[in-house]
């Protein structure tokens, strides 16, 4: 029972320190720092001892919404294995708060503790409400933190604004999935309804995969669902990282784990979207490389890693799938963790151990080394897309390489061969590095999926029966040499003759107008340019149609008014009322002059009136004297 | 005449009888005319209270006297669980436009006769929602449409009033007459006025049943504001004086959806209401769509508002017109949920005029460091209508939305849902533009009267508890749903 409720303790210890945080305003920055590390070594060891000591995943469920029945939480022990990694990344992060100069608010300490509790909640949820909900809290979290930069207002405001549309494209297509999955299942709970959704209609299948891919998108911060990523620029770093490189992608692989078997069951849309995602990257690559974004090479080797997971999830070995969401996230963090301690610091200062650094971006290229490979052996992705993985690998690859020869390039008063000397021990140093981190992954990846699937998982199994797999590779590195000489380092020639090239196709295009004329200062800028769409269609209506809408119908009213006065009037006229009138009066006044008796019959007559309608108001039974229909 | 039946009477009587009291004598007791009328709303709020143990008991309070009874028509109140939410909400709405008129209207020789109207208007909604024959129910009906016209028209607060009222008054009253030609039909075919004895008639004559329907839908279209009905919507609520626009958007809104629960879809079985499934899906698409875009593109924030509320209709109508479970239930909760989140909106923007005496968008910003409070109630309500969890709306939605895909039109739930997100663009650019955004020309505050923010604040906390606890108010409404579209739930 102590063990069941030290799961819940997850949940609630992390809400707790959030809520100090928010109300007392915690303004000493040790206490800032100590405080959310104590709570993430407390969840550590409360996610430790429910895995360990716990006979059977412990549950709760309670009841809210009436409509969507009961809501429960499952602690098992997949998920507690995510929290655990969750946990000790938490820990990291907090404790670099202190190095760098731009300060986080309490407020921003709370919210960052509030993610963590509903990221854990969203993880052992096993009801797709409640599983919402703990993901709109996650957005929400998000949102708070950026809203409370001490950064100017409008520009604050307009990252809130596109991270907000952004997680709210996510939050809809999943409630698409989920009611789909629900109208078939009729309920909520997440296991039975990704249970009973392959027994869907195929093109039902495709909607709710295609959905639950959007999440993923989002959370991965693929193209072009990623301008939040873009909007957390005026966090924190370590709040940054935290957001963008731990924990909504976490959420999102997990996500993507659970949605593998629809995947496995439509693989002509899991193809679909792998090369949709590796249209993504090379359309990041080339824009990053072609605009002079700042776009940091290592953003995308994390984005390509992620992609990695993707074609896994199509192969229908959840287990294998699981494993190397485990390595993903190891190698994830220790990446983010060691450019988060140093970001402030030059690219290759002194103070920055280039070994480190550079094993750190190898140990996770090594990752997407070994899931390309698991893809290819699979023989699942058709060639060409398994060739254009490769090439995108090998010129991310040759790109972390080459940064190190450009780095020892810079170092001054060395000779030529010193200085590739050096750059090649580095590199071996790096590599070697990189290994070692590897191996022990994969032997910490082995002893997990022993204790939570019950079967110990060797990812580098895959080398046995390789070598088909390997030739792919090889294949891959032709095209990517040949390609990464005009494309890293002439990124403006081609960009010019490229632009010669599409410049017809553009003239002709109809968006052009609103490149030109909308409010789009940024082609390639999606969000702009639909946003621009829709506000000009939008005006467009509200101007001809809405605007003055009273003026219009109370003109309209009028015509119809004038016309019915000036051809009815003749005959309702007031004249007409006048003669009629003075017809009767003068009659009457005849009929009195003729005998005086007349005038009082007169009176009698509208005596009788007023009797007859004061009797019918009073007393309704006088309608009985006329038989009714 | 037992206890009961007194209590049924004086719910809308209490306000009647005080209208006409304020209107004969208000101008002698002077600043004392609001305060009779707060007493009132919650005197009436507190006699609607009585019925809640007789419902859940199974009872169904009712009082009738003869009043025609050669041509059958009878004088006959009801109250059961189909009326229950929506006195709810008018009752709810009355007391908190009155808590915000106490400041907002001057007290001058015309102010008594300010809250006499609003008392009317009041009545006139308990009465239609209360009444149980329809020319009882069309007299309520029109009693609502006289007292806001006559508060719009002379309490309006620009020189169109006018034309806005009379665009107002032509356009619901053609709706209105829509639905006199339905009762007309039913009358005639079935000799009598009651509604327990409208749907044995209907159904006795099936052939009407299309024609009877539609008008019906029509007619409670109106005044519902689904596009393309809504056109008086806008101008109205923006030209209203601020209590009477929160009664229009929170509670009046809410008549057209009470009368489409009350007469086609009560009367008709789910197979015979089913012909109507289908366009009321697509209207209430296309008002959700529409309102939201049109939200997005004005700069009058009272106007942006008003439009916000053709939006939120498309979700009530769409609800309905899936005829589920889930739909009914959904849009009737919308219907509350709506009502309070509308009305704090419309507190916000009041409270925001007040202040700034600015109402276009592009005028205003920065506001959020000038006036904190405000920046919270306006958040939490435009979260509210968003959809965030824990905030009134959501629970709803929730049930609107899953609704539509437990009918054939999958592809219209799917737009219905990725639609809202325009609701998100245009709550956002509201928010962002007045509270977060800076302004480059400096203006100064004013300060608010305590009853505009009390009103706002009250609403805020409404807005929260109604998010955090549906469990009570859901067990209220769904009990509803033996009432409609045959039982067969």
């Amino acid at each position: 029972m102590m063990i069941d409720s030290s799961s819940l303790l997850l949940i609630i210890f992390p809400i707790l320190l959030g809520c100090v945080f928010f109300f007392f305003q915690i303004s000493r920055r040790k206490t800032r720092k100590l405080l959310p590390a104590l709570i993430s070594i407390l969840c550590f060891y409360s996610t430790v001892i429910t895995i360990f000591f716990s006979k059977a995943p412990f549950s709760t469920t309670f009841s809210w919404h009436p409509a969507a029945g009961n809501m429960g939480m499952t602690f098992e022990r997949s998920p507690l294995v995510l929290i655990i990694l969750i946990s000790i990344a938490l820990f990291f992060v907090v404790l670099h708060d202190h190095r760098h100069p731009q300060v986080s608010s309490s407020i921003q300490i709370s919210l960052m503790l509030f993610s963590y509790a509903f990221a854990l909640t969203a993880l052992v949820a096993d009801h797709f409400m409640l599983r919402f909900v703990a993901l709109e809290f996650v957005g929400l979290c998000v949102v708070g933190s950026v809203l409370d930069s001490p950064h100017n207002g409008t520009s604050n405001w307009n990252n809130v604004r596109n991270i907000l549309l952004n997680f709210k494209f996510g939050d809809l297509c999943f409630l698409v999935a989920i009611f789909l999955m629900q109208a078939n299942s009729g309920t909520f709970n997440i296991n039975q309804n990704l249970e009973l959704a392959a027994e869907l209609s195929q093109p039902n299948q495709a909607i709710i995969t295609s959905c639950l891919l959007a999440v993923v998108w989002v959370k991965l911060s693929i193209w072009p669902l990623d301008w939040w990523v873009k909007a957390l620029s005026s966090l924190p770093s370590f709040l940054r990282t935290w957001y963008a490189d731990l924990l909504l992608p976490v959420l999102g692989v997990y996500l993507l784990y659970r949605t593998s078997p629809l995947l496995n069951a439509n693989t002509n849309l899991a193809t679909f979207f792998v090369i949709l995602a590796l249209s993504a990257v090379l359309i990041k690559l080339l824009v990053s490389k072609f605009n002079n974004r700042s776009l940091p090479h290592q953003q995308l080797i994390q984005i390509f890693s992620s992609i990695c997971l993707i074609p896994l999830a199509a192969l229908g070995m959840q287990s294998l799938l699981w494993a190397f969401v485990i390595f993903w996230f190891i190698a994830r963090t220790a990446f983010s963790i060691y450019t988060l301690r140093h970001e402030h610091s030059p690219p290759f200062s002194p103070a920055r151990p280039a070994s480190l650094y550079f094993a750190s971006l190898f140990f996770l290229h090594a990752f997407s080394f070994l899931a390309l490979l698991h893809t290819t052996h699979s023989n699942f992705l058709p060639n060409l897309v398994l060739i254009a993985l490769w090439i995108i690998w090998w010129l991310l690859s040759i790109q972390s390489l080459n940064q190190i020869f450009v780095k020892e390039r810079n170092l001054a008063g060395e000779t030529f061969l010193e200085k590739n000397k050096k750059a090649l021990e580095l590199t071996t140093a790096s590599l070697l590095l990189a290994l070692v981190a590897a191996c022990i992954t994969v032997l910490v990846v082995y002893l997990l999926s022993l204790y939570t699937k019950g079967k110990g998982i060797w990812i580098t199994a895959i080398f046995i029966d390789s070598s088909s797999s390997l030739t792919s590779a090889a294949y891959g590195l032709i095209p990517a040499l040949s390609l990464y000489y005009p494309l890293f380092h002439h990124a403006e020639k081609v960009r010019n003759y490229l632009g010669r090239l599409v410049r017809p196709i553009r003239v002709k295009n109809p968006l052009v107008w609103f490149f030109r004329n909308g409010q789009i200062k940024d082609p390639l800028n999606q969000f702009s340019w639909l946003s621009s769409l829709f506000m000009s269609a939008a005006s467009f209506l509200y101007k001809t149609i809405e605007q003055n809408s009273v003026d219009k119908i109370v003109s309209i009213f009028q015509k119809i008014f004038s016309f019915l006065f000036n051809q009815i009037e003749k005959l309702i006229s007031k004249e007409l009322w006048e003669n009629t009138l003075k017809t009767i009066v003068d009659s009457s006044r005849k009929l009195q002059a003729l005998h005086p008796g007349f005038l009082r019959l007169n009176q009698f007559w509208f005596l009788l009136f007023i009797i007859i309608l004061v009797l019918v108001i009073f007393n309704q039974s006088i309608f009985y004297i006329f038989p009714s229909g | 005449m037992n206890t009961q039946n007194i209590i049924m009477v004086s719910v809308i009587l209490v306000k009647l009888l005080s209208s006409g009291f304020l209107l004969l004598f208000g101008k002698s007791i002077g600043r004392f005319a609001k305060w009779i009328s707060l007493l009132v709303s919650f005197s009436s709020f507190g006699l609607f209270l009585v019925f809640i143990p007789a419902l859940q008991n199974g009872e169904i309070p009712s009082v009738v006297f003869d009043y025609l009874p050669t041509m059958g028509i009878q004088f006959s109140l009801k109250i059961d669980w189909l009326a229950f939410p929506f006195l709810l909400t008018e009752e709810l709405v009355t007391i908190f436009a009155i808590v915000y008129a106490l400041d907002y209207v001057k007290t001058d020789d015309r102010s008594h006769t300010f809250y006499a109207l609003l008392l009317m208007f009041s009545a006139g909604m308990s009465g239609t929602t209360l009444a149980n024959d329809i020319f009882l129910f069309y007299f309520f009906w029109e009693l609502m449409l006289i007292a806001s016209s006559i508060l719009v028209l002379n309490w309006g607060e620009s020189e169109k009033r006018n034309g806005v009222t009379l665009k107002y008054f032509i356009i619901t009253h053609l709706g209105s007459l829509l639905v006199l030609v339905a009762f007309i039909m039913i009358y005639t075919q079935t000799g009598v006025d009651n509604f327990s004895a409208i749907k044995a008639g209907l159904q006795a004559n099936p052939e009407q049943i299309p024609l009877i329907g539609s008008l019906f839908l029509l007619g409670f279209g109106v005044k519902m504001a689904v596009v393309p009905f809504h056109i008086w919507l806008p101008d109205t609520h923006s030209e209203a004086p601020m209590p009477v626009t929160i009664m229009l958007a929170a509670a009046m809104l809410s008549m057209g959806t009470y009368g489409i629960l009350r007469f086609p879809m009560s009367s008709l079985s789910a197979m015979q209401f089913s012909m109507f499934a289908l366009p009321m899906m697509i209207v209430g698409v296309v008002s959700e769509i529409y309102g939201a875009s049109m939200a997005l593109v004005e700069k009058d924030i009272k106007r942006i508002i008003a439009y916000s509320s053709v939006s939120q209709m498309g979700y009530i109508l769409y609800g309905l017109g899936t005829q589920t479970y889930s739909g009914i239930v959904g849009a009737t909760l919308h219907v509350i949920y709506h009502a309070i989140v509308k009305a704090l909106l419309f507190c916000c923007v009041g409270w925001i005029i007040k202040a700034t005496g600015k109402r276009d968008i592009q005028a205003l910003g920065g506001m959020h460091k000038k006036d904190p409070l405000l920046t919270v109630c306006m958040v939490l309500g435009g979260l509210s209508i968003m959809g965030v969890p824990a905030l009134a709306i959501f629970n709803s939605e929730w049930m609107i939305f899953s609704s539509g895909f437990q009918t054939p039109y999958t592809g219209l739930a799917m737009l219905e849902i990725l639609g809202s997100i325009l609701t998100t663009a245009y709550i956002l650019r509201f928010i962002g533009k007045i509270f977060f955004t800076s302004q480059d020309e400096e203006f100064s505050i004013q300060k608010v009267p305590f009853s505009i923010k009390l009103a706002t604040v009250s609403l805020t906390i409404l807005t929260i508890t109604a998010g955090l606890f549906p469990k009570p108010l859901f067990n209220y409404v769904v009990n509803e749903l033996p009432l409609i579209l045959g039982g067969q739930w």
